[in-house]
């Protein structure tokens, strides 16, 4: 007997709902690429050992996976007749709420992380090997909250880097992205069909195992005002931080002539931006290694001083010059046209941390020089301000993973 | 001490350690860099 088809409405598989992303320490294998959950929809501890928890997660967790698909065409027809998967991209990204050195660290990847006594730093410039990790995104769903939605990449790469933003208004976040690789590691064995990753539902409560500690520390939230420092002299290779003096200045008997560089308009922010090439197999349609092309850093922010010689600072290719008449001093004049680079720079933003005004966050670029230009706006209705960027470049003489700048935080 | 290898470069003490290789360290350090180390051995 004839009967229509039924459809498959089924609300229960709309899926909504904030997830938490993992570093995985002891990834699923081949033979069970899922992973393993804990009671509390963390990573089960005796199966994938001690993992790390990558912080608060400011908006949503997106993980990805998508095939390019090339299309066969024949000149006698008028569309493909065929197709074929040339490339594979998976990924992992979300935007981080947590601004902490080690976090950093993991975001970019290829930074050197240290914590000497009473500091957390991470600096970066010069390194050449790409670390790959286990990650994994973990959602409840929406209907059943010991029930969840995993997505894990085996072998991922961070591509995204970070940005630091101290400003008043809003509070620090940045964008940490990880690209899976195909998995070929003779030890891990995988086969095609899964050496990239594994999305998976589970249909079945967690119960049992051991479960894994996430880290939600709320005084790792950035929020409030920073300075904005020449540092000069710049901090020496194996001394790579900002020294501070008790009132949470450079110290002034270290670095002998700094500047502050005025009051800002909104935040000041630093941004480390690795451009992550990547190597592949035809055998393989997903990439199979990767490598840093180059590193982007700048420090960005808006001047609020109209002051001939801090508009001198901000250009880069200028001459300053000022009436050396005993004072009052007459004029001071920014000329250009003609001028040599001004010499690179070092330049510093401080902030006090949200939650402990004696502890500070610092990020620094030991050598910068402006791009942006500088304008005056002359009107009635509107104050004249100007936007600097700092752009890094590397001191090859500094110890390769610190050739460009810090991020460090007092503890 | 407990053998570790690196997943993300650390410097301790002065020496930077890279991604992979094996690094040597007592639980208070290894505690310390416990977001970029894996334990060789469990236990």
């Amino acid at each position: 007997m004839a009967a229509g088809t039924a459809k498959d409405i089924n609300v229960i598989e709309k899926h909504q709902g904030p997830g938490d992303l993992w570093v995985i320490t002891t990834p699923p294998v081949n033979a069970t690429p899922r992973l393993t959950l804990a009671s509390d929809g963390t990573p089960e501890k005796t199966a994938h050992g001690t993992c790390v928890h990558l912080g608060a997660i400011q908006s949503a967790i997106t993980s990805m996976v998508k095939g390019k698909m090339a299309m066969i065409d024949l000149d006698q027809h008028d569309a493909p007749i065929d197709c074929y998967p040339t490339d594979l991209e998976a990924s992992i990204e979300a935007e981080m709420a947590q601004t902490a050195a080690a976090k950093l660290q993991r975001a970019l990847g290829v930074g050197v992380y240290s914590a000497p006594t009473g500091f957390k730093q991470t600096t970066f410039g010069g390194l050449l090997v790409v670390p790959t990790v286990c990650i994994s995104a973990i959602s409840p769903k929406r209907t059943a909250a010991a029930k969840h939605i995993v997505a894990t990449l085996f072998s991922a790469v961070a591509v995204g880097g970070f940005s630091v933003s101290f400003g008043r208004a809003k509070t620090s976040t940045y964008k940490a992205k990880f690209v899976g690789l195909a998995d070929l590691d003779a030890t891990a064995a995988r086969v095609v069909t899964k050496q990239v990753g594994c999305w998976h539902e589970t249909l079945a409560d967690a119960s049992s195992g051991t479960v894994n500690t996430k880290d939600f520390t709320v005084g790792e939230i950035y929020q409030g005002p920073a300075d904005l420092w020449l540092v000069d002299a710049a901090p020496a290779d194996g001394s790579e931080k900002v020294t501070l003096y008790t009132d949470l200045t450079p110290d002034s008997s270290v670095h002998t002539a700094c500047k502050h560089l005025g009051g800002t308009e909104g935040e000041i922010t630093m941004t480390v931006t690795p451009k992550i090439g990547f190597g592949r197999l035809d055998q393989v349609d997903a990439p199979v290694y990767a490598f840093v092309e180059s590193i982007e850093a700048k420090i960005e922010a808006e001047m609020s001083q109209t002051e001939m010689l801090k508009l001198s600072r901000a250009l880069g290719c200028g001459t300053y010059a000022e009436d050396t008449t005993p004072t009052p001093v007459a004029w001071k004049q920014l000329t250009f046209g003609g001028s040599t680079p001004a010499a690179a720079i070092c330049i510093a933003a401080i902030a006090k941390k949200r939650t402990d005004a004696t502890k500070v966050a610092v990020m620094c670029l030991y050598k910068v020089q402006p791009t942006s230009g500088i304008e005056v706006t002359m009107s009635r209705k509107k104050a004249s301000t100007y936007k600097v960027s700092f752009s890094g470049m590397l001191d090859p003489t500094r110890t390769a993973g610190r050739q460009m700048g810090i991020f460090f935080e007092t503890v | 001490m407990k053998r570790y290898r690196v997943t993300l470069p650390v410097e301790i003490d002065g020496v930077v350690y890279n991604f992979g290789e094996v690094v040597e360290l007592g639980l208070e350090d290894a505690a310390l860099y416990a977001h970029a180390l894996i334990a060789v051995e469990e236990g």
